[in-house]
């Protein structure tokens, strides 16, 4: 029992951290929605009611990097402005499937046909899904918070350091209000994976030529909540080893695309039949599509590895034989926490207790500056809220462009870096030291990735020849990982592989430095 | 706003069933690496051994049609240009190699009734092309080691 409830804990707070950085730009997005553009603008930027509205929302939506638990205060604003119910849907569904980084990552995950296929399912999904949802939203009478125009136009009222004042205020509250009730909803997905899944439980789950792998997948997805760029790195795993497309674009629509949150949100503004019938239509069209992709995007002269670990974090992270202990729990739980994901729980730590604050002194975003009335100097210009907005959303965009040509840096720089790790693999290798090694080795092969995307980043291209080889060195870097888990580890077998793939790793670093 | 006690207790059970479905078809492996690659039987140890382990399917395949032998006849030409990539082979080699396989891949696939008739002439001369490249492989690793012998002979 206590192992199911430290497994579930673990898998949530690991959760939170890799939401954090994608949950603090979806309530500055929501933010901005509320304080800078009026409920009429918010509609318009969105498409209105004119038939654009599910594609234009779509990609604003791939565009902003958020995840399906930093969309729901940007849903909340949406709906608040009553814009189109098939629009929200459009948006709610797209934003957290992809954004620049994760996008340019998958373009050189297998041959740039079969991410291209997922955006356009994705968007023939939203769009399906859009219509559905306006259909049905339309006999709805819209239940909870909505306000009308005219009240929400009082916030909107307010400009200069003082909007930007009852924007942070409304954040802080709100980052332990109702998204912080919603985030935990989310995770409770993933708490109840760790908790009921055994361990190592999904390795086979997904073959390449099994007939209910989609099914499968459909259903595990639903529970799950993954960030854009780890969905990418799980859909990487599962081309390398052949698992089945369908299963991939399900994990990638449903597992990325919505969580328990979501469900939860639905059906506190929707109701409970409205809910139902969405999430029956998503899965339904998910299902269709999962379907219908799985024979024809299987790599010619694939041959599946028979399993894979890339659903190794969705079931329990600990083995029922282990001895519950501090330095255990801490290890597993640390082990996919980057700098990004500290910097992202600084920044939401720093806002709760803001927000605690706030709430304790009463103080209130719509409080802020009502009945002031701002001094305008002669030379002052007002610069109209909906500009600011556009302004703060282009630069979000162009911040996630700049941010991929940081997070992929030059082909020279990341061949550097490979050096400097090969080299304390082979060390650690040689050694017996099979912990470092395997410490290393997940390095090397985020490297091996990320070298990959940088060269398609500058050049618009991987070449065949590159793809094949990093495939081969990331094969053969599985494999070694294998001999190093083995207990008794054979060093022989150790070293053998570890030649062969320092042989591949010389070819493939040719392949790229050769240009 | 939040959901009712029973819809979240139906989602739960709903939930757990999948889960326990998913999850409980297989033993708790000791570590999560335990399972070791699948490698095929007739998966090719060098160029060489692809385009012997070719003709030999090509040619039962032309006494008759079996299944099992026409599958690994497209298995073994989709993982030939792996077995070329790892080797010493230049990319400039390797270009046609991966592009002949592509080609003859995907007329298997699509013409999978008459393939082998339609295609003997293409799948022989890709098998030439196989044999000329391990050729070249051959002597140019002889012709390395040649030269390593006659470096340590040099007084």
């Amino acid at each position: 029992m206590s192992h199911m409830l430290v497994s579930a804990l673990i898998r949530m707070a690991q959760g939170l951290a890799m939401s954090a950085p994608t949950l603090l730009v979806g309530m500055l997005v929501a933010g901005v929605f509320r304080f800078y553009m009026t409920p009429a603008q918010l509609r318009k930027f969105f498409g209105g009611e004119s038939i654009a509205s599910l594609p234009v929302s779509w990609l604003i939506g791939m565009l902003l990097p958020v995840c399906s638990v930093g969309v729901l205060p940007i849903l909340h604003e949406m709906h608040r402005a009553k814009v189109r119910a098939g629009a929200m849907t459009a948006f709610a569904l797209s934003a957290p499937l992809f954004n620049p980084l994760s996008l340019l990552y998958g373009l050189t995950l297998s041959r740039p046909i079969v991410v291209i296929s997922f955006a356009l399912c994705s968007l023939a999904v939203v769009t399906l899904l859009g219509s559905i949802w306006d259909l049905v939203a339309k006999k709805q009478t819209i239940s909870g918070d909505t306000h009308n125009d005219a009240e929400i136009e009082v916030a909107n009222r307010v400009i200069g350091t003082k909007r930007l004042l009852a924007m942070v205020v409304m954040v802080t509250r709100d980052s332990v209000g109702r998204t912080a009730a919603l985030v935990f909803i989310a995770l409770l997905g993933l708490g109840l994976l760790g908790a009921f899944l055994p361990y190592g439980a999904l390795q086979n789950s997904f073959e390449m030529n099994d007939a209910m792998a989609p099914m499968k997948m459909t259903f595990l997805a639903i529970p799950i909540y993954a960030t854009p760029m780890l969905a990418m790195s799980q859909l990487g795993m599962m081309f390398q080893h052949c698992n089945s497309p369908g299963a991939a674009l399900a994990l990638l629509l449903l597992g990325t695309g919505v969580n328990l949150a979501t469900l939860a949100w639905l059906l506190g503004k929707y109701g409970i039949k409205s809910t139902v019938i969405w999430f029956v239509s998503l899965v339904g069209i998910v299902l269709v599509m999962a379907y219908a992709v799985d024979k024809p995007l299987i790599l010619p002269g694939s041959q599946p590895a028979g399993h894979t670990h890339a659903f190794d974090g969705y079931a329990t992270p600990l083995h029922p034989m282990a001895v519950l202990s501090w330095p255990l729990i801490k290890e597993t739980l640390v082990k996919p926490i980057g700098i990004a994901e500290y910097a992202g729980l600084l920044g939401l730590a720093l806002l709760a207790v803001f927000g605690l604050l706030m709430r304790l002194l009463g103080i209130h975003e719509n409080a802020i500056g009502k009945n002031d009335t701002t001094l305008i100097a002669a030379y002052d210009r007002i610069v109209p809220g909906p500009v600011l907005a556009v302004t703060v959303l282009i630069g979000l965009v162009a911040f996630s462009g700049v941010a991929c040509f940081a997070y992929y840096p030059h082909p020279k720089e990341s061949l550097a870096e490979i050096a400097a790790i090969r080299s304390e693999v082979f060390s650690a290798s040689r050694s017996g030291n099979a912990e470092q090694a395997l410490h290393w080795l997940e390095l090397w092969d985020d490297w091996s990735r990320r070298l990959e995307v940088a060269t398609f980043l500058r050049t618009g291209t991987v070449r065949p020849y590159q793809q094949m080889q990093g495939f081969i060195v990331r094969k053969k870097m599985e494999l070694l990982e294998h001999a190093l888990e083995e207990e008794p580890m054979d060093q022989r077998e150790v070293n053998d592989i570890m030649m062969s793939l320092l042989n591949s790793d010389v070819r493939w670093r040719d392949a790229f430095r050769l240009e | 706003m939040m959901p009712s006690p029973r819809f979240a207790l139906s989602l739960t059970l709903v939930l757990v069933s999948c889960v326990l479905i998913l999850g409980c078809s297989r033993e708790t492996p000791e570590s999560l690496h335990e399972t070791d690659h699948f490698v095929a039987a007739h998966w090719p140890t060098s160029l060489a051994d692809a385009a012997s382990k070719m003709e030999t399917r090509v040619v039962s395949l032309q006494t008759g049609r079996d299944e099992k032998t026409y599958a690994e006849l497209c298995d073994i030409v989709g993982w030939i240009p792996e077995i070329a990539a790892d080797s010493e082979l230049s990319e400039a080699d390797w270009i046609p190699i991966n592009e002949a396989s592509l080609a003859i891949s995907n007329r298997l696939r699509n013409e999978a009734k008459q393939a082998i008739t339609n295609l003997a002439a293409d799948l022989q001369a890709f098998q030439d092309l196989i044999v000329r490249e391990s050729d070249k492989l051959a002597r140019t690793d002889r012709e390395r080691r040649e030269k390593a012998t006659s470096k340590e002979m040099l007084p």
